[in-house]
């Protein structure tokens, strides 16, 4: 009995199917729709509370005064104006924000001079909790767009740096030899493996800059604005007007969760694989 | 292979006093290795003897510390681990390095087809199971045409089963591109069954070189299959 050698070329070995088996997708369906259920249930108890005067009807709005609060602000013009105002500020800071945290990040990452000289000043910096440096950047930059800019990008450049050096460092050596010894060179190594492996790092990086985005938003345009969603809140805080300032409030929401699905999005074209990858 | 450190002018491979250390602690110590054109060499011996060390400098992973040695290009390796990119589709894996990626998609099917996965060559490396896995490290491996190929266990972390059957496929595939192969491997039936020497290693040196001579295909349960294996296991310091 020659096991060995008597056996047949394995065409294919049995136990490990291809694709992963499909969800059961009823009960999944079930599971989305209850998603949707929670909130809205929340949100017709809410509704019922303060139209039955549980709640006190001058502080709390109910789910309804928001939604016309919104019509209002849309039909004196400043609803559309004032999100663009504000979206701008939070892309611009996050742009620059970011690019300056990639680029630190791919620095200290990947060289360990760059990281001798980069990372101690970084780390500082981020030891200083970021709203604390507002007032410094009005003083510097003035009560205009350039203070809250910058101040948005000092937020968001930060988790972007953390995990862009994290994402290069923590490459599993074992692939850089596996490309070793497959001829490639040090470029061709960095591209083909250092860079897609650092990917889904770098896009937790950017989904966490975005929250900081909204974040530093809110807190540079709240404390001065003349413009903006940070200004409605002040003047709605100003006329007590708790509708209004609630439909800000839904208003970063919203930026937030959008920004978090264009991450989503980007990690689907640019990771597709990441989701069959459990780990090494 | 012979202790003498002289240079087989027929071998392709010649590693002649090589020393290795980490720190204080001396891994290789003086030895010597050669292999010739199309020869497979099993590296036998249990963990900590070197024997992984020895694959490593081959592979030019490892820089020796004293002594020469010489490999020829291309080589390549298979590691206990797939080693596969999780980010780039099978047959991608399968022509990362071959430097001309014209026709890469043609080239990776036939190098599947070897290995009987010619169903997978989209499929996205973290799907297969762990024998593809390692089937697509060898196909791999083999497309580059390597003069030298280097298998450091690479059926250790498989089922008994599979195993078997990867050993068969790696026969096959040897038999038709005739690399010179070192297996590195601590499995004495694994070392019988496919090589045509079989190096013992112990603490850094080796300590027996085992020309085994059966015929093909070995029969594992044929006296002097057993005779062998009762001689290396010895060795290894197993009575049977």
């Amino acid at each position: 009995m020659a096991i060995a050698t008597a056996l047949p070329i394995p065409k294919d070995m049995p136990g490990a199917s291809l694709t992963p088996t499909p969800r059961p997708s009823r009960d999944r369906r079930w599971l989305i729709a209850l998603r949707f259920v929670s909130p809205l249930l929340i949100l017709g108890l809410w509704q019922l509370l303060a139209s039955t005067g549980v709640f006190p009807e001058d502080i709390v709005s109910t789910p309804i005064d928001v939604a016309r609060a919104f019509g209002q602000l849309y039909n004196q013009g400043v609803l559309i104006p004032d999100i663009l105002i504000s979206l701008r500020r939070a892309a611009i800071g996050l742009l620059i924000g970011a690019t300056i945290g990639t680029t630190a990040g791919v620095i200290s990452g990947s060289w360990r001079v760059g990281e001798a000289i980069v990372d101690s000043p970084l780390r500082m910096l981020q030891a200083v909790p970021f709203p604390a440096i507002l007032p410094v950047f009005v003083l510097w930059l003035g009560l205009g767009e350039a203070s809250k800019v910058a101040f948005i990008a000092l937020a968001t450049a930060f988790p972007m740096y953390l995990n862009t050096f994290a994402g290069i460092r923590g490459v599993d050596h074992k692939y850089i030899e596996a490309a070793r010894v497959l001829g490639l060179r040090k470029g061709a190594i960095v591209k083909e493996v250092i860079f897609p492996a650092s990917l889904p790092a770098m896009l937790v990086g950017l989904r966490y800059s975005i929250l900081y985005s909204v974040l530093a938003l809110v807190i540079a345009e709240t404390l001065n604005a003349t413009s903006g969603i940070g200004y409605l809140i002040t003047e709605a805080q100003q006329f007590i007007r708790t509708d209004e300032l609630m439909a800000a409030a839904v208003i970063y929401a919203v930026i937030g969760v959008t920004g978090e699905a264009l991450v989503r999005l980007l990690e689907r074209l640019l990771v597709p694989w990441a989701r069959t990858f459990k780990g090494a | 292979m012979s202790s003498s450190p002289e240079v087989d002018t027929d071998a392709i491979v010649n590693v002649i006093g090589l020393h290795r250390a980490y720190g204080s602690h001396v891994v290789i110590e003086n030895l010597n290795l050669s292999v010739g054109e199309g020869e497979f060499v099993a590296l036998l011996g249990e963990s900590g003897c070197g024997k992984t060390t020895l694959l490593r400098v081959l592979a030019g992973l490892d820089p020796p510390d004293a002594g020469d040695v010489s490999v020829p290009q291309p080589l390549a390796v298979v590691f206990q681990e797939p080693r596969l990119f999780p980010w780039r589709r099978v047959w991608k894996n399968v022509i990362t390095g071959v430097p001309d990626k014209r026709g890469g998609r043609e080239l990776a099917r036939r190098a599947l087809g070897e290995v009987g996965l010619t169903d997978h060559l989209g499929a996205w490396p973290a799907t297969l199971s762990g024998g593809q896995a390692q089937r697509v490290a060898l196909a791999r491996a083999l497309v580059r045409e390597p003069k030298l190929l280097l298998l450091d266990e690479p059926f250790a972390a498989l089922d008994a089963l599979t195993r078997l059957k990867m050993q068969a496929l790696v026969i096959d595939l040897c038999a038709r591109h005739r690399p010179a192969t070192v297996l590195v491997t601590h499995d004495v039936d694994e070392a019988l069954s496919l090589a045509d020497r079989v190096a013992v290693m112990r603490e850094g040196r080796i300590e027996l070189v085992l020309q085994v001579g059966l015929p093909e295909p070995r029969d594992r349960d044929a006296p002097r299959f057993r005779e062998l294996r009762r001689l290396l296991l010895g060795e290894l310091g197993v009575d049977v």
